[in-house]
Order: structure tokens, then C-alpha cells, then sequence
């Protein structure tokens, strides 16, 4: 726990442990949003051994459809990275997607719902400490309904990976202040597009287990709950997304 | 409540038939009375009670000090004898049942050799397997850290028992989870038994008399957790004079303060503790910017306070109560802060019936909190738990005989948990949350004998009847396979909802063939209502507890062992090897991503499994001497099954531990100045470690296999302690207790955390963190007698 760590004046090493080599698995990243700019994107790759010193393995040759359960558009690798895209679909509020990757012999599906969208307020510099990497942000959640929320980043054009994820358990109705802590510093004069993703509640139990394990205090870390079948990491995210920009001062 | 009734009937009819069906050819008479400690008036608990020459045939002082022994008429010598104190020979000519309260003197140094050779073997015939008692003059000269004598710990050095690791409050008894211990502070339970995360316990050693530990054998009269049962007993407080004691350390400083209420009928004694270890956190240099060392509060305090008075001959009541806090708090611009602590109360009435029937009445409340308070410009919100328990104890012991004796009675207790109250400030922030209070009713009703027909056998044979019943008012919630609500009931108060019943039968056996072996078996089924939710590697006082409803079934466990016990050289060593089995049953554990905290449906994350337990532990203790010491080694495996965990193969449980050695050496140097060293190994806990990792959204993530297919790194360190008697007056005692925990500064491990590193986040790290290297202390400990104005005082000791 942070606190006893502080208390104690805890000290850190670098050790060795011989790990297992468990794997590869089959890594499915999918997004497909409603913003018609955004191409659907299907990220293929492969887990790596825990002292590789790589990214990731990509996964070249899948076969990867999205289908709305009328039209089915198959997507195609961009640039040998394991990145399948399409500009041909598109997510649409209150239907439902299926994702099909056909890879290393094996068949994967995911099912995503997408949601309705729900508007930024405000987006300010946060107050919490005098760091220069936190970023908070306003909403107001519908009242009466579930909501389930992702955060998105970008810095200046370059997409930030992070991992917030929010529901409305505590707070239906209210008006919500998230924060963001991307563990990057922002400087002045960054132009920054954050946006809030509606999502569905595998989407949201995705990443929320992923965050557990990220914790020091997890007792019993595990591969985040997937939404995609067949032992796939990943997961599969139809959404539905508004943006703002806020220029970091 | 059938059941109930039933089992009360039948108990009844036992009772009755023992006091009556139990004819012997003579007439017999009983002697009976207290033994105390003739220097302060306190009772001295297990004190052996023999006639002179008859091979062993007597009795032992119950946990209030009281005896009964029933004789066939005639003449003897009795044989009052403690550890420790001079013996007291009686001649009685016993013609009636006769009284006699026995006041033993404390013993000088020099004539403890003797008089142990005639009591050797006593521990080999006791009916009792598994069983520790804890000296508490020897846990005076044992090392300690931060200079606060500590009981937990020390019954950690014994085997058996593991420490659930540095910074981790609780401890593990025979493969058990650390909430299945239930520990005791005069018949009072404690829900959580440590300060500061596990660095210190809750029991200040200052007021404590005997403490005595029951490794999942315990008698019939215990009941309410399935591993151990650690029955702590406070001090009565001097009867004759006042006494001030006192410590003063680096990190903590305590007051104790005793003496009678009207001479040789009542007595009190208060104490006091408190650490100012916050004193010190400004002196931490902010390390990377980090500055919440400066606003920081860290500190527990706790006080007990006892007070007894004897009314008449046949009466006794007793008032006891522990109050003790914990404050940790960061202030920034957020500040955060976990306020925690037990309270509990005691009242109890001792009463003789007659020379045979002893009887003890209770009412106990206890009571464990916390307060985790979160402020900043974003959020203002403050989230409080309660666990509170009424008990009625109810305790009769009956001396049938020198070869038969029973205890039987009954408690009941009223649980209630708020499992946590969300309340914010700012109401536009976070919505107010109050979770459905719990409310439940448990009951044991027991009934004990043991029969001691000869000098080489005893045999306990105890049932204890175990029930609990959902209470209103609350709702209650059924789910489906999914884990989605798909009905809730709503009891109001008074109605009892679903009741789990169980038996608990109790068997120990104990044969001393020869003279200096013996060999004992027991078996035990165990019983636990109240389970504690933790899906956190290091066990925190925040982690909630519940109780069995319609969805939560009673964990159970049934253990059986087998040992064998040898004294030699003349009763100066003792060894023991003892084994078991347990196999146990309705284990929690949680769905992957369990959302555990401020959910009314948390029993819909839960799952359930069996888990099974074995060891064999070795022991070995040379007891006189200037050389004291001992050594435990303990050989064991604890491991789990679910179906949704691992493919419902078994897996080692977390505070699974091949391993465990300690050694503890006591060195009586000079008669004012004693060292002292402990050592202490043991092979790491299993855990979960990634076995490869990916790329997903942006970040590196780790892939998990197994549950806990890996183990931490081995943990050991060497104590040495040094205590130093000073120049005592008649009245003035005074003693320095110098100790370094970690001499050679071993880098133990607290957590192993797995994360790319900073610079080339292709690469990916292990960092290890460690807590404590070497940590020195220092205490100063005085006490003070105050002089009786008129008579001559004669110190003893």
C-alpha cells in the first residue's frame, strides 16, 4: 500500500526473476467509432516474452470483418504494422457490432453496443499538485440511464494511450469531474483534444480489470475480462465520442 | 430453533445425569478455593493442584484461578504448584468439603532448577494438542522492533504460526486465512488486532497476564473461527499496593498504573500507549518532489482499563474495557486520511455455586470502525464501516470428580455491519450512499468432558452446537448464475430470516506411555460466520467483513492431528512433532474484477471453493539454564480450489509457505543483564507473476497465467536484543532494553511490482520494494511500587 510505503521510507531495486515464457497469445485491439473522420481499426498482434525488448509482435495475414448484422466490411493491413483498417464503417448509436478476426488458424468474436454521446463542459488545468501532468475535465451524466465511460487523448495530433475509465454507479445524474494523469508531462502551449467515449459495460469491466492489475495491491492480478472469445487479449470498443480541444497554458 | 431446543434438552439431561449417576463406593469430599499470587493478589491461571505421592491425580486452576478437587475421604498432603513460584504443601484430613485459597510466593532464581524436575511431564499429559502458552516473563527479553513488546509476534516464532508478512497486519495459523483467527482480550473478540498496518498490535503486553493459543483443536467452550482461537487474558491489577510502570522509547512511550480498590477484595489496573512516530516524518527529506511527509499524521493510541471486586465468598465481578485508535493522514492539496480502532467491554460475574460448580456470566460489546476521508479540490467525500457485536456468555465448569470434569454453557451474540456509509459534503459531486445495514444472530452451545482415568490418560470429548441466523431489518438479495440480482426480500425487525445449523464435535487424547513420551491425537470440525473480504495482496483494516446470509454459507473445517512429545535430560528440553490435516470447506475468493468496495451486491462478486491444509511442525525448547531458547521448524502446504479459478485445479493459497524456521536465544549473562537473539527464515509466499506481456491502447500490460504459480523471494533476518537491569531501590525498578531488528540488513521484499521501464519502455522491469534494513531502538522502563504508610513493605523480587 502507498501508505505503508510511506511510512517506512520504502527503498526499490531492480531484481532478476526467471519468469515462464507463457504464450504467444493473440492480441485483438478494436475501435470503431462514430466519427466519420475515424476509420475502423483493428490492431492484430502477439504477445512477447516478458524480457523481450519490443513493443509488440504484429500479425500479418488475419481476416478481419465488422459487420452491423446486415453489411459486413473486411478491413486491410495498413503498412505490414498489424494495423486493419477501413473508411467504410462507421458505429451508428444504438446498434450493435460484431468484430470477426480470423488468425494463426483460429477464429475470434467480440460483440460491441454503441451508446449515446455524451458532451464536455469544461476542460481545465488541475489543481491537485503543481506538476505539470494532470488535466480535469467536466461532464454532466444523464440522469436515469447507465453510462459507462473511456477517456481519449491526443497531444499535439499524437494519440496518448490511457486507460480511464468511468461509470455513473455513484454518480447518475451528477455532474462529473474526471481526472486525467496520463504519466507524461504536458508543457505550455500543447494543443491538446481530449475526448469521452460512450462505451458498454464489457468495454468499461475491460478496462476497469485492467486497471486493478496495474495497482501495487493487487492480490490476485489476472488478464482484464475480455470481450472477444476464444482466449483473446483485447478487446473489442464500439463507441460513440465528443471532443474538445484545450490549448494547456 | 428446533434444533435448538432439542440440543438444549439433551444437555440439560447430560448434566443432570453426571451430577447424579456418577456413585462411587466412598464417600467423597471436595477441597476447593483460589490460587493467587501472594506479591499482587493476581490469579494465577493452569496452576496444578495434586495430592502428594498419588502419581498425578489433581486438577489444574480454571481461567479465574479456581480449583476444585474431589477426594474419597481421608488424609493427604496437597501439592499447590506454578512455574515459576515456590510450591505450597497442604495436609489436609479431608472429613468435608473444605476451602482453602492458597497464596504462592514468587521464587527466587536459584531454586527454579529443583523445582521443576518434580512437575516434568506435566505438558505430556495434558488432553491438549496444538496448544501454545506464551510466557510472559520470557517475552520480556525477546527482541523487539520499534521497542514495543509485542504478543503477535511473538506467537509468530512458534510453529505453526506465520506472520502474514512485513507491513501485513494479522497472521496465518496452519495454512488459515488471517480472518480466521478469533482473537480474545477477556472474552471480548478483536476484529482487527493491529496498529499501523501490521507494526504493532493492539494488545499492550504491559496489562496482559496469560495468553494461550489453540491452533484449531480448541476446546468446545471456543467457537466462531475456523483456524485458531487466541484467548488473551489481562491482568487483575495489584490487590495490595499501588504500582506505576512505565516505557519510554523512541517511537512509543506507555503508562501503567494498578492497585486495589479496598485491599485484598478489589483491584484496578489502567494503561496506556501511544506512538509519536509523526513526531519524526518532517525530519524526511522529501524525496522527488515529494513532500507529504511534512503534513502527515501517524499515530495509534490505545488504553485498557480493568477493575474486580469480590463480594462475599462466592462472588466476583469483573469490568474491563480496550479503547485504542489509529490515525494516518496525508495533507497536500488532497488530503486523505483512515481513522480505525476497536473498542470493547466486558462485565462478568464469577459465581461458586458449590465446592464443584463454578460459574462465569458475560456480556460483552465490541465493537471495530473506520473512517476513510478523502478532501480535494475535486472530490469531498468520507466513507465509514462498523462491525458491532452484543454477546451473552454464559460458562459453567463442574469438578465431578478427580477423574471427571465438565464445562458446559452457551453464547450468544447479535452481529450488526454497516458495511459502509458514503457521505460527501459537496452533494453535487457524489451521490449520498448508505448500504443495507447486516444483522445476524449466532449462537454455540457446548458441552465439554474431560476424563482423566489414570495418571497416562486423558481424554476431552466436547460438542459444540452452531447456529446463525439472518436478521431483519434488511434486504436481502438472491442471484442468478450471472451474478444479477433477480429478487430481493425485505425482513423487518424481529424476523429470522435463513439459519445455518452445525455440529462441532471436539476429541483430544493424550497418552503419556512413558514416563517422558507421550503421544496425543485430536480432531475438531469448526465453524465461521463472519468471513473478511480482501483482494488485495497486503491485507488492509479497510477490507470489509460479512456475515453468512442466504447466499453465504458458514465456512467450515475439520482437522485432525497426531503428535508426539518427549522431555529429556532431566525435563531441561522439550521436543514435540506435531501433524495435521485440515480440509475445509465454503472458502471465499472473487470473480476476476470483483468490484468488492461500496457495492450493496457485493455478495454477487463472490465465488466459492474447498481448500485443504497439511503440515508436520517440529519443536525444541531447552528450558533452564543461563542458555533459554528454542527452535520451530514448520513443513506445510495450504492450497485451494475454484471452479473459476485455474480450471478448478488446486493451486497453493497465497499465504501458502513451504518453509518456516525460527530460532530464539535467550542468554542470561550476568543476573541484571540478558541478551538475546532471534532468527527468523522462511520461504516466500506464492503470488501471481506475469508470464509474458503485450501491447493494448498504448501501454505495455503484463500476461498473467496461474493464480499463484510463483513464489517471493525468500524472507530471513537475525534480531539481537539487550536488557539491562539498573540499580533497583526497594520500591524502584528501573531497566534499559536495547534492540536492532534486521542486523545484517536484509533486503526482504514487500511487493515485486512489473513495469516498462522509464527510458525504453520496450524493456520491461522487476522492481523489488523493502521495507525495514536495520532498525535500531531503545526503551527505558521503570516501576515504581508505592510504599504501604504504615507496615513494613517486604518486596518480593
Amino acid at each position: 500500500m502507498a501508505i505503508v510505503a510511506l511510512i517506512a521510507g520504502a527503498c526499490q531495486e531492480k531484481i532478476d526473476i526467471k519468469l515462464k515464457n507463457a504464450g504467444p497469445y493473440v492480441v485483438i485491439e478494436g475501435n470503431l467509432s462514430d466519427n466519420i473522420a475515424e476509420p475502423a481499426r483493428v490492431f492484430v498482434t502477439e504477445s512477447a516474452d516478458y524480457t523481450d525488448t519490443v513493443f509488440f509482435h504484429p500479425l500479418h495475414d488475419a481476416v478481419v470483418t465488422i459487420s452491423d448484422g446486415f453489411l459486413t466490411d473486411t478491413l486491410k493491413e495498413f503498412n505490414a504494422m498489424g494495423i486493419y483498417l477501413s473508411p467504410n464503417i462507421h458505429a451508428v448509436v444504438g446498434k450493435s457490432y460484431k468484430l470477426s478476426v480470423f488468425v494463426k488458424g483460429q477464429l475470434y468474436e467480440s460483440i460491441s453496443a454503441v451508446n449515446p454521446p455524451v458532451n464536455i463542459d469544461s476542460i481545465y488545468k488541475s489543481t491537485s499538485n503543481s506538476n505539470k501532468n494532470r488535466l480535469s475535465f467536466n461532464f454532466r451524466d444523464p440522469l436515469g440511464i447507465t453510462n459507462y465511460y473511456k477517456v481519449g487523448i491526443q497531444v499535439n495530433g499524437l494519440e496518448r494511450g490511457i486507460n480511464n475509465v468511468a461509470d455513473d454507479r455513484l454518480t447518475d445524474g451528477k455532474l462529473k469531474t474526471l481526472v486525467v494523469n496520463p504519466g507524461f508531462e504536458f508543457q505550455a502551449n500543447d494543443s491538446i483534444n481530449l475526448s469521452l467515449l460512450s462505451v458498454d459495460q464489457g468495454v468499461y469491466t475491460y478496462f476497469y480489470t485492467l486497471n486493478q492489475n496495474t495497482g501495487r495491491n493487487s492480490g490476485a492480478p489476472a488478464n482484464p475480462v475480455s470481450n472477444i472469445t476464444n482466449g483473446a487479449l483485447g478487446y473489442f470498443n464500439a463507441y460513440s465520442v465528443t471532443t474538445k480541444t484545450f490549448i494547456y497554458p | 430453533m428446533q434444533k435448538i431446543k432439542c440440543a438444549f434438552k439433551s444437555y440439560c439431561f447430560i448434566v443432570f445425569f453426571f451430577s447424579t449417576g456418577f456413585l462411587s463406593a466412598q464417600t467423597s469430599y471436595t477441597i476447593s478455593g483460589s490460587v493467587t499470587d501472594a506479591g499482587n493478589g493476581e490469579e494465577l491461571i493452569g496452576t496444578s493442584v495434586t495430592v502428594k505421592g498419588s502419581a498425578g491425580i489433581g486438577t489444574i486452576t480454571n481461567g479465574y484461578g479456581f480449583y476444585s478437587l474431589t477426594l474419597p475421604k481421608g488424609n493427604y498432603v496437597i501439592v499447590y504448584h506454578y512455574l515459576g513460584f515456590s510450591d505450597i504443601e497442604k495436609e489436609v484430613k479431608l472429613e468435608s468439603n473444605q476451602q482453602f485459597n492458597v497464596k504462592l510466593q514468587q521464587a527466587q532464581r536459584e531454586l527454579k532448577q529443583v523445582e521443576i524436575s518434580a512437575h516434568k511431564n506435566d505438558n505430556l499429559k495434558k488432553a491438549e494438542m496444538g496448544v501454545s502458552r506464551l510466557d510472559m516473563k520470557e517475552l520480556e527479553r525477546i527482541p523487539v522492533f520499534f521497542g514495543e513488546r509485542d504478543i503477535l509476534k511473538s506467537i509468530q516464532l512458534l510453529p505453526g504460526v506465520k506472520s502474514a508478512g512485513e507491513g501485513n497486519s494479522g497472521f496465518n495459523v496452519r495454512g488459515g486465512g488471517t480472518d480466521q483467527n478469533l482473537i480474545l482480550l477477556d472474552e471480548a473478540p478483536v476484529y482487527n488486532a493491529s496498529h499501523l498496518l501490521g507494526f504493532f498490535s493492539t494488545f499492550n503486553s504491559d496489562a496482559v497476564k496469560d495468553v494461550t493459543l489453540y491452533k484449531g483443536n480448541s476446546p468446545a467452550e471456543f467457537g466462531g473461527r475456523l483456524s485458531s482461537t487466541l484467548d488473551i487474558k489481562m491482568k487483575e491489577g495489584n490487590d495490595k499496593k499501588y504500582v506505576i510502570s512505565a516505557g519510554i522509547g523512541i517511537v512509543s512511550s506507555r503508562l501503567s498504573i494498578e492497585g486495589p480498590i479496598v485491599k485484598e477484595k478489589g483491584s484496578f489496573i489502567i494503561t496506556g500507549r501511544r506512538t509519536y512516530a509523526d513526531a519524526f516524518l518532517p525530519l524526511i527529506p522529501a524525496r522527488n518532489g515529494n513532500t507529504s511527509f511534512k503534513n502527515s499524521t501517524l499515530y495509534f493510541y490505545d488504553i485498557n482499563a480493568k477493575a474486580n471486586y469480590r463480594i462475599g465468598k462466592k462472588d466476583r465481578v469483573f469490568l474491563s474495557g480496550y479503547f485504542g485508535r489509529d490515525k494516518f493522514g496525508i495533507k497536500n492539496q488532497t488530503s486523505f486520511s483512515i481513522d480505525y480502532g476497536n473498542l470493547t467491554g466486558t462485565l462478568r460475574w464469577n459465581h461458586i455455586f458449590s465446592s464443584k460448580l463454578f460459574s462465569n456470566t458475560s456480556f460483552i460489546v465490541n465493537d471495530f470502525d473506520y473512517t476513510v476521508e478523502i478532501n480535494s479540490a475535486l472530490t469531498d467525500l468520507k466513507i465509514r464501516s462498523v462491525i458491532f457485536d452484543y454477546n451473552f456468555k454464559q460458562d459453567f465448569s463442574y469438578y465431578s470428580n478427580a477423574k471427571n470434569a465438565f464445562k458446559f454453557g452457551l453464547l450468544s451474540t447479535f452481529h450488526t455491519i454497516q458495511p459502509g456509509n458514503v457521505v460527501s459534503n459537496d452533494t453535487s459531486r457524489a451521490n449520498r450512499l448508505t448500504l443495507t445495514k447486516k444483522y445476524g444472530w449466532e449462537n454455540g452451545i457446548y458441552v465439554q468432558h474431560e476424563w482423566t482415568p489414570n495418571n497416562k490418560l486423558q481424554v476431552s470429548t466436547g460438542i459444540r452446537l452452531s447456529t446463525f441466523s439472518s436478521t431483519g431489518p434488511s434486504t436481502f438479495y438472491t442471484y442468478n448464475k450471472e451474478g444479477v440480482a433477480t429478487d430481493s426480500t425485505y425482513m423487518k425487525l424481529g424476523k429470522i430470516g435463513k439459519t445455518h445449523v452445525n455440529w462441532e464435535p471436539r476429541f483430544t487424547l493424550s497418552y503419556n506411555f512413558l514416563p517422558d513420551h507421550s503421544i496425543k491425537f485430536a480432531y475438531a470440525r469448526n465453524t465461521q460466520n463472519v468471513h473478511q473480504l480482501s483482494n488485495s495482496l497486503i491485507g488492509s483494516p479497510t477490507d470489509q467483513w460479512i456475515l453468512s446470509s442466504n447466499n453465504v454459507k458458514p465456512e467450515i473445517a475439520d482437522q485432525v492431528s497426531l503428535g508426539y512429545y518427549l522431555n529429556f535430560w532431566k525435563d531441561r528440553f522439550e521436543f514435540s512433532i506435531e501433524g495435521y490435516y485440515k480440509h475445509l470447506w465454503n472458502q471465499i475468493d472473487y470473480k476476476n474484477g470483483a468490484v468488492l468496495r461500496a457495492n450493496e451486491l457485493v455478495e454477487s462478486q463472490l465465488i466459492y471453493g474447498t481448500g485443504r491444509a497439511y503440515g508436520a511442525e517440529f519443536f525444541l525448547k531447552k528450558k533452564t539454564g543461563k542458555f533459554t531458547g528454542w527452535i520451530s521448524y514448520t513443513f506445510s502446504r495450504t492450497e485451494r480450489t475454484f471452479k473459476e479459478i485455474n480450471d478448478g485445479k488446486y493451486y497453493p493459497a497465497k499465504q501458502d509457505r513451504t518453509h518456516d524456521l525460527s530460532v530464539v536465544l535467550l542468554y542470561q549473562v550476568l543476573p541484571r543483564l540478558s541478551l538475546s537473539a532471534t532468527f527468523v527464515f522462511y520461504t516466500g509466499n506464492a503470488v501471481t507473476f506475469p508470464s509474458g506481456k503485450y501491447f493494448v491502447n498504448g501501454t505495455i500490460q503484463n500476461v498473467y497465467t496461474e493464480r499463484n504459480g510463483y513464489r517471493m523471494p525468500n524472507y530471513h533476518r537475525l534480531d539481537f536484543g539487550l536488557n539491562y537491569d539498573l540499580k533497583t531501590r526497594k520500591t524502584f525498578e528501573h531497566s534499559i532494553a536495547f534492540s536492532i531488528y534486521n542486523l545484517y540488513a536484509r533486503k526482504n521484499a514487500y511487493t515485486i511490482q512489473f513495469q516498462p521501464n522509464k527510458d525504453d519502455p520496450r524493456q520491461s522491469e522487476i522492481i523489488m520494494t523493502y521495507l525495514f534494513r536495520i532498525v535500531p531502538s531503545l526503551t527505558y522502563n521503570l516501576k515504581f511500587t508505592v510504599p504501604s504508610p504504615k507496615k513494613k513493605v517486604k518486596d518480593v523480587q
